[in-house]
């Protein structure tokens, strides 16, 4: 893969800007507000599929996601989504509806996660009984809102290694600029419960967690980076490490064709699809608790 | 008006399900608390409890008055610490209330929403001033208060919080068929183990309180997980709620006994407020300094004694013991109930929001027991179910 369109937000700018060390023969399309220095640009994705480009990478949920999809399938380049598609009947008739459409999973790339995934797997750990998980994502409206609460289920469901029995939503949205708030209480099968908060800020890669079992407690700290730096005014600032996104980016397009994570299975399918946007919109728009079961 | 002399104390009883223990040293170190007697209604109380409070008054070199009401006649009494079970704490503020007595209540005012109503009230129409310190003045609130002043945030739209104690030994539950109990008996005293939405998830709600408007819908999850002797009652041993304010912010909370050994610093105690313009993550058990003794380790492997298997007396072996000397509280509520007694401020916490905490709880175990959101205020006259 040579020839990529990214379609990102403008705070995914700086580490986008760096993806050419992972393959000096990239060349990248961007499509955002923001003009990057040292990209190629496009104002318009019809303008960025030119000849030769195989690929396109969706860091981001933006309104026009469904349609773009839609407009890459019908032209052959296969799509990287770092969340799931809105389902508005826009994508190409030709196609299945998931042809050539490759879902992935950031947090699989996340180290502080695989390292809580490998521990909870020791006997000693015992019975999962409660997880919980903040992470941004709610700054840029609905579809991030979406993405995140998605990101955050379908972790939650494999870190709880059961699958969901009902989960409720609770939206609220304040601010100039329809600010996102979401919590999800899930309960999962073999009696534990997921806490998933989505905050209106926006980054929804880091997730704080924290998992109990019978057995201890595992936690991760978005904000323990190892590297501080502490500057002349005497503030301290963590110094970041590359994100699970950015992980996700680089595995994906290290990969010739591969889709890096594993295929979710039948209930998680069924639990990430529209009934769950759908969910965020009535639970934000009635102020009310939504049950998905 | 502040005057340098002591304020006499009154200690109620010593119950094994209350912290009446701990209240003891801050009273002797405060230099305007002096106890002055131990007191309970002694052919009322069982064998246990009669030894107990005897022990305490003779260490305590005070005398131990074997009647409530006798010893409410007492000059020298100006607050009395309740620190009696649960089902008999509001008879005994309501008549301290009526004696013209100052109060410290040691968590619920009373087993039903119904007695805490009857503390509201007499505290009111007494004049006197009562404080509820377990709710209010922990590190979580302590730090958030100034945080939440600050503006920094933006417009406040959620709260979550995790407080779990790091105490009792879990062990494999057999059967997981047990019924959810509930909570609308107003039955909370068991000789093997406390409820724990209640015991722990008090903490959390008052912070809840401080953050969030008055609460309105409730939902939740919970039960048995750690222990058989929550699971063959079908007690909860843990739980989560979820909370949605009259403005419609959010706040979520897990909390319980989580067993020895399973945090390094005696259960986790985290929050994260979350503002239009900002979050904040307040770990209560941080700063700490990270020590790492051999002995400490094995204690945290270390069965807990055979007297206290749920550490209701002890606290939970650390590794990262907090800087935070007064992680509860306690000394901060004294030294405001002692500055309100002399007229300064009015109480952050009163037992106004001590009787809706316990309001938001029962409501979450009812959401819990049956699965279904509940809806704020719960009414007065019906029972929950």
């Amino acid at each position: 893969m040579n020839r990529l369109i990214i379609v990102a937000a403008a705070h995914q700018l700086n580490w986008i800007q760096d993806l050419h060390d992972v393959d000096p023969k990239l060349v990248v399309l961007w499509k955002s507000k923001k003009t990057p220095a040292n990209l190629s640009c496009a104002k318009r994705l019809e303008d960025a599929v030119a000849d030769g480009v195989q690929n396109a990478l969706f860091l981001t949920p933006q309104a026009s996601l469904a349609a773009d999809v839609a407009f890459c399938q019908e032209r052959g380049v296969r799509v990287h989504s770092a969340g799931p598609i809105p389902d508005t009947g826009r994508r190409s008739p030709a196609s299945t509806p998931n042809e050539g459409i490759l879902c992935g999973m950031p947090w699989r790339h996340d180290g502080l996660w695989k390292r809580l995934e490998k521990t909870r797997q020791r006997p000693a750990f015992g019975a999962p009984v409660f997880y919980r998980r903040v992470s941004g994502g709610g700054a840029s409206g609905l579809l991030s809102t979406w993405w995140a609460l998605w990101q955050g289920l379908m972790e939650s469901a494999q870190t709880l290694s059961s699958p969901v029995s009902h989960a409720k939503l609770n939206v609220t949205r304040r601010g100039p600029r329809r600010l996102w708030h979401a919590s999800m209480h899930v309960h999962v099968e073999c009696g534990a419960t997921a806490q998933i908060v989505v905050t209106p800020q926006p980054d929804a890669d880091r997730a704080d967690r924290l998992l109990v079992g019978t057995g201890g407690s595992i936690s991760t700290d978005s904000t323990d980076t190892g590297l501080h730096l502490i500057d002349g005014d005497g503030g301290i600032q963590p110094l970041e490490a590359r994100t699970p996104l950015q992980e996700w980016v680089r595995a994906t397009i290290n990969s010739s064709s591969a889709l890096p994570d594993p295929q979710v299975s039948g209930w998680q399918q069924l639990t990430t699809s529209d009934s769950l946007l759908n969910a965020i919109r009535r639970a934000a728009r009635h102020r009310q608790t939504i049950t998905l079961t | 008006m502040p005057t340098d002399e002591a304020y006499g104390v009154l200690l109620v009883s010593f119950s094994r399900h209350s912290h009446q223990r701990n209240f003891v040293s801050l009273y002797r170190q405060h230099p305007r608390t002096r106890i002055v007697a131990v007191a309970d209604d002694d052919d009322t109380i069982d064998e246990d409890l009669r030894r107990l409070n005897r022990i305490w008054a003779q260490q305590l070199g005070v005398p131990y008055v074997t009647s409530v009401g006798e010893a409410l006649r007492r000059a020298d009494v100006a607050i009395v610490s309740i620190g009696h079970d649960i089902e008999r704490r509001s008879k005994l503020a309501q008549l301290a209330a009526a004696a013209g007595k100052h109060l410290w209540i040691d968590k619920f005012l009373g087993a039903t929403l119904s007695e805490c109503d009857l503390v509201v009230d007499a505290v009111a129409a007494c004049g006197v001033t009562a404080m509820v310190p377990s709710y209010g003045y922990g590190s979580l609130l302590r730090q958030a208060r100034p945080i939440l002043a600050s503006g920094r945030l933006g417009q406040l739209l959620g709260c979550h919080v995790d407080l779990h104690f790091a105490k009792g030994l879990p062990r494999h539950i057999d059967d997981h068929s047990i019924q959810f109990l509930g909570g609308d008996t107003g039955e909370w005293k068991y000789p093997e183990l406390k409820r724990e939405l209640l015991t722990t998830g008090s903490y959390s709600v008052g912070l809840l309180q401080t953050c969030l408007g008055r609460t309105r819908r409730i939902h939740g999850t919970g039960g048995g997980f750690f222990f058989p002797e929550h699971a063959q009652r079908g007690a909860d041993d843990f739980a989560c709620l979820t909370l949605v304010d009259e403005d419609g912010h959010l706040g979520t909370l897990s909390a319980g006994r989580v067993g020895l050994g399973s945090h390094p610093a005696g259960g986790p105690c985290r929050a994260w407020l979350v503002g239009s313009d900002a979050t904040a993550i307040i770990d209560a058990k941080r700063p700490a300094a990270q020590a790492y003794l051999h002995s400490d380790l094995l204690d945290l492997t270390r069965p807990p004694a055979a007297n206290d298997p749920m550490g209701w007396a002890t606290g939970p072996p650390t590794l990262h013991p907090p800087a935070d000397d007064d992680p509860a509280g306690l000394a901060t509520a004294l030294e405001e109930f002692v500055t309100a007694l002399d007229g300064g401020p009015e109480l952050q916490y009163t037992v106004s929001h001590a009787r809706d905490n316990m309001e938001i709880l029962l409501a979450g175990y009812q959401a819990i027991a049956t699965q279904q959101e509940l809806h704020l205020p719960l009414s007065r006259q019906a029972p929950l179910s």
